[in-house]
């Protein structure tokens, strides 16, 4: 009777709780649920009222968007832009982090925190430079124009979460490598990278969703339609179709919804590598 | 001749090893920040040679520039008010989905979610939002009978910020949330099990307990929050680039604008270095902060 009593108040108890989460939950959710199935109405739906789900699945929206504008060149160019960055961005940051955590040497620590200051820096106070730069280089409007300061920026967070990994391993695993005659590059291929695999991942994670979503440098070093990615394509296509909602929609929808669908699959790892990153960044 | 051969291993490792990281490093990152520097002393549109060398002209100008102090006092008003908003919110969600609830992963996952998707199309969705004849927002308001609050949320100079700034905090809310979490499952269980032996009460457990022991990462958010804020751009350029008039003027929106708009490529240089100089030193300060506490343990 009393365990019973005790459980009703509880209940009573988590009601203003359970409506505070409600509420949270229908403000950050919401909006993305609403965009999702705007996308699937018509103009005059959309215009009669804004709440209701579609009467019907209208596709022309996507089909407009995919087969008569420039969407699928933006998706392609952020999908080669991000590939070919998160792989330089892994490649070249596995290496120096295995170099700072594991190969003492003189000024090891100097260069590694010069690397590391490249964290605190903001993206604009190198915009103008390397405008001009890339400019006299003539690779204004270049996938290259994106991917070398993508990785130029990525790279010291990166360094830095690498290296506190490979600091983990233990060096006996090392040293009876080196039993066998082995050396450092060797160790590094055949011991370090699979262990660190873990790490890697958290990486890869953390700087494809910045580069993917990546603004200013796609903004200020591309200009045509030919090299835009997603951020930017988007930006003009609703330029372009201003008033055209049922277009918009299915435009923010089709460079969500992909990216929705990884999250709710593979949470745990996502959560995980955007607030590490973040977080040393 | 075995040794010298392990040396040799040793430094050639060394050196193929960081010559990447640095040379792009050097390149796109450190040597600009030195052209700017140098970029600011003169006036220039970007285009013909670098001669018209003005000193600190520029930084004259801009100290007698109403727009940056607007601006800047715009990134202050982000700095505050996104701390006052996101955390007490994120703490709140953090400590509710650490207690036992049904359905928190589920929870997780959902206030999470705005984080996942691009800053741009974030921008856009709330636009479309926040528009003045069929918007979510005011057909929100409609519907529930307070007509007389619509408004065209980002038209208004008084409200641009602010609406802006919730859509920030939409986006960051989550992301702050599951740092809290962490901290709050970082906490010993036997702490909570004494307390709760003790017969202390839920809300004196949270308070006695928890609240003290996420100051440390409350520090490290507030901080990641701040620093964020100041070079704040994304979100303010594509739902309102700065306007109306100025009103959600940012430091970066402006620095942008005078660049690549006006093309004033010495003062926007002059504007990226009086932010490289706020952010960085902020920055300096939170890692003062963090890795002092990071010795403690």
């Amino acid at each position: 009777m009393i365990t019973r009593r005790l459980r009703i108040t509880n209940v009573y108890n988590k009601i203003p709780l359970i409506l505070f989460l409600l509420f949270c939950l229908i403000i950050s959710a919401y909006p993305l649920v609403w965009l999702f199935y705007s996308s699937l109405k018509s103009m005059q739906e959309l215009y009669d009222n804004v709440f209701s789900l579609p009467k019907h699945i209208f596709l022309n929206n996507y089909q407009h968007i995919w087969s008569s504008s420039n969407f699928p060149i933006y998706y392609l160019n952020s999908l080669i832009v991000s590939t070919i960055s998160v792989v330089g961005i892994v490649v070249i940051s596995t290496m120096s982090g295995y170099v700072f955590a594991r190969i003492p040497f003189k000024y090891r620590e100097v260069l590694f925190y010069i690397l590391l200051a490249g964290m605190m820096i903001p993206v604009q106070v190198t915009l103008i430079p390397n405008f001009v730069m890339l400019r006299s280089f003539n690779l204004l409007d270049t996938y290259s124009a994106m991917i070398l300061p993508y990785i130029a920026f990525q790279v010291p967070v990166s360094v830095f979460i690498m290296r506190g990994f490979f600091r983990e391993i233990p060096g006996e695993l090392e040293d009876a490598a080196c039993i066998d005659g082995c050396n450092k590059k060797k160790i590094f291929i055949s011991i370090m990278v699979p262990l660190s695999k873990p790490a890697i991942s958290t990486i890869i994670i953390f700087n494809f969703f910045t580069v993917w979503n990546e603004l200013v440098f796609a903004l200020t070093f591309t200009s045509s339609q030919a090299m835009r990615t997603i951020p930017v394509g988007i930006m003009d296509f609703v330029g372009r179709f201003e008033t055209d909602y049922g277009y918009i929609f299915a435009a923010l929808a089709s460079a969500s919804i992909p990216l929705l669908i990884v999250y709710f699959f593979a949470q745990k790892q996502i959560i995980k590598g955007l607030t590490a990153g973040a977080l040393k960044g | 001749m075995h040794k010298r051969r392990v040396l040799n291993d040793v430094n050639t490792t060394i050196v193929l090893f960081l010559v990447p990281a640095f040379i792009l490093y050097i390149v796109l990152v450190v040597i600009p920040i030195f052209k700017s520097l140098e970029f600011s002393f003169f006036r220039w549109d970007g285009l013909g040679a670098l001669e018209n060398f003005v000193a600190f002209d520029n930084y004259i100008s801009i100290f007698k520039d109403r727009i940056f102090w607007g601006s800047f006092s715009n990134n202050l008003f982000l700095v505050f008010f996104s701390i006052i908003t996101q955390m007490p919110f994120a703490i709140l969600l953090a400590i509710a989905l650490t207690s036992k609830i049904k359905g928190k992963s589920f929870l997780r996952t959902m206030y999470f979610a705005p984080q996942i998707i691009s800053t741009v199309a974030t921008g856009y969705l709330f636009y479309y939002i926040f528009e003045p004849t069929f918007g979510l927002l005011n057909e929100t308001l409609k519907l529930i009978g307070l007509q007389n609050f619509t408004q065209g949320w980002l038209g208004e100079p008084k409200l641009a910020l602010l609406s802006v700034l919730f859509v920030i905090s939409w986006r960051f809310v989550g992301f702050y949330m599951v740092l809290f979490m962490a901290a709050i499952e970082g906490i010993s269980n036997e702490l909570f099990e004494a307390a709760r032996i003790d017969g202390c009460t839920k809300f004196q457990v949270v308070r006695k307990i928890t609240l003290p022991l996420l100051s440390g990462t409350l520090k490290t958010a507030c901080i990641l929050s701040i620093v964020g804020s100041i070079k704040y751009f994304d979100l303010v350029w594509i739902m309102t680039a700065g306007g109306p008039a100025h009103a959600s003027e940012l430091i970066a929106t402006y620095m942008y604008k005078k660049t690549f708009l006006s093309w004033e490529m010495g003062y926007g240089s002059a504007l990226a270095f009086i932010l490289f100089i706020i952010a960085f030193s902020l920055s300096i300060i939170f890692m003062r902060l963090t890795s002092s506490r990071q010795d403690k343990k």
